[in-house]
């Protein structure tokens, strides 16, 4: 039924050969600029400025912008992301001029807990970002429910990431949030976005 | 006094026998068999009432996703043991290509180029270009591998040979697309076979695009050193617009009443392309084999 046992050699011309090693050379070379294709698609972005604020970044091209409502000046979120939708996030809080930046986690944890569903804050540590400014990074979790009670489904655990930055007598938050399952995965848009600040 | 004979019938032409099984034949058989099938699983699941569990729609979608896999065993493979000259190695050419697909080719798509991460939201022209590079040249390539290295050159007599050959690569490796599909998925018996006859369709038409070049470059002289390459790359295009017109095909518009998928244009895209393909294939194929013979009846009597 197989058989490969009797196989009969012939001798192939050279365009036969040449025509097979140039078949392999333009498979491994359209592959290779398929993966580039791919890299380049996953880390295409886009600019986001506003001038009023003051504020300045990159984010991934086809994410979903949301603008100027009460609790953040700047949200994308992906669109494609399954359960929850990966999003990065920049909040401006007005505080006293002699504010400390560490009472902030603190302000955001009171927050949290009650209007996000098993809130825990997990560890803060301090940060210095691509721009040479002193910070804080604070990771949290909490349980995201389906806002459509319609669709009966089990709660996504929700990781997330703010770095905490004091600019006058403002803090800017910049807050990365997926589910747990792919959080380190998508953390190189964050990462991404970090790099790409003005403020 | 005698008598000559006299013919009061024109002596008959003795017909030449045709000593391999004929390609397209079985071929049309088998996809009409498939398309009947698939007919009528959508015409049951819509008319009937009652409703099925899980796993008796699992069970439906994996025995319609080996389907294909059977109608060219009973058509194609038994019919060539019947022949007076049966092509080697049909068979392995199937199972290597199977066993290609599994390994290297659903790996390599839905991991490494993980092409639903990024083109599922991409343009129409970056989707057709992405599914070009990722699926289409993966699996034309693994393909082309399976043949060149299992009966190129050496079981390739005529150019219906790379036409057989390719198909049986391509329904290798349309059952493991077919069984990866419904082993990840619970559909409805009419969603699984529409799906399983879309999928095998556009294997089998863009498949044999590799089958002839690689029988051109052993059969004819014409053949340059860009055929194989340039007939990979055609197909790999074709890959990525049969993809991204089907995805943009069955997904219906949103109304008063809802969004419909329309799902049947996806399987019309696929008998679109099977219609094209074959017949361009067979006319092309036809043509070529007319031309080598008026050669050879030229040289011959030289």
């Amino acid at each position: 039924m197989i058989g490969f046992a009797e196989t009969e050699h012939i001798e192939l011309n050279f365009r036969q050969r040449w025509a097979s090693y140039l078949t392999i050379i333009v498979a491994v070379l359209a592959l290779a600029g398929g993966y580039a294709l791919r890299v380049n698609s996953l880390n295409a972005t886009q600019r986001f400025e506003n001038k009023q604020i003051g504020l300045a970044a990159r984010y991934p091209v086809n994410w979903l912008l949301e603008e100027g409502k009460t609790d953040f000046v700047f949200r994308v979120q992906d669109p494609a992301a399954v359960p929850f939708k990966t999003t990065l996030q920049m909040a401006l809080l007005p505080f006293g001029p002699d504010a400390l930046l560490a009472e902030i986690p603190n302000y955001l944890n009171i927050t949290r807990a009650t209007s996000l569903s098993t809130y825990i804050a997990l560890q803060i540590n301090s940060v210095t970002l691509p721009n040479g400014t002193q910070g804080l990074q604070m990771e949290y979790a909490y349980a995201a429910s389906e806002t459509n009670p319609a669709l009966q489904s089990v709660p996504i655990v929700v990781r997330g990431l703010d770095v905490i930055v004091l600019r006058n007598s403002q803090a800017l938050v910049i807050t990365y949030r997926a589910d747990v399952q792919s959080f380190d995965r998508n953390r190189h848009y964050f990462d991404s976005f970090l790099r790409s600040l003005e403020f | 006094m005698s008598f000559d004979p006299i013919l009061l019938a024109p002596q008959q032409e003795e017909r030449e026998v045709f000593p391999y099984r004929r390609v397209w034949r079985t071929a049309l058989i088998e996809i009409a068999i498939l398309l009947v099938l698939t007919v009528i699983a959508v015409l049951v699941t819509r008319f009937y009432t009652g409703t099925l569990t899980d796993a008796q729609r699992g069970l439906f979608s994996v025995a319609f996703a080996v389907t294909p896999l059977m109608l060219w065993i009973i058509f194609s493979y038994f019919g060539e043991r019947r022949a007076l000259l049966p092509r080697e190695r049909l068979f392995a050419v199937m199972l290597l290509s199977v066993l290609a697909a599994n390994a290297i080719g659903i790996p390599l798509v839905e991991r490494v180029f993980a092409v639903d991460e990024w083109l599922s939201t991409a343009s129409g022209s970056s989707r057709i270009l992405g599914y070009a590079l990722s699926v289409g040249v993966t699996q034309e390539f693994l393909k082309y591998l399976v043949m060149r290295y299992s009966v190129w050159p050496q079981a390739f007599h005529s150019r219906s040979d790379g036409i057989a050959y390719a198909m049986a690569a391509s329904i290798g490796y349309a059952t493991v697309v077919n069984l990866n599909y419904v082993f990840n998925t619970i559909a409805d018996p009419g969603s699984a076979a529409l799906h399983v006859a879309e999928f095998t369709l556009i294997q089998l038409a863009v498949g044999i695009i590799m089958g002839y070049f690689l029988a051109e470059l052993k059969l004819s002289r014409d053949a340059g050193v860009f055929w194989v390459p340039g007939g990979l790359l055609f197909a790999a295009l074709l890959t990525g617009l049969a993809i991204t017109f089907r995805g943009g095909l069955i997904v219906g518009g949103i109304g008063p009443n809802g969004n419909a998928s329309t799902a049947f244009q996806g399987l019309g895209i696929a008998i679109f392309l099977v219609a094209v393909l074959f017949a361009s294939f067979y006319f092309l194929i036809n043509n070529a084999d007319e031309r080598s013979r008026g050669r050879s009846r030229t040289e011959f009597t030289r």
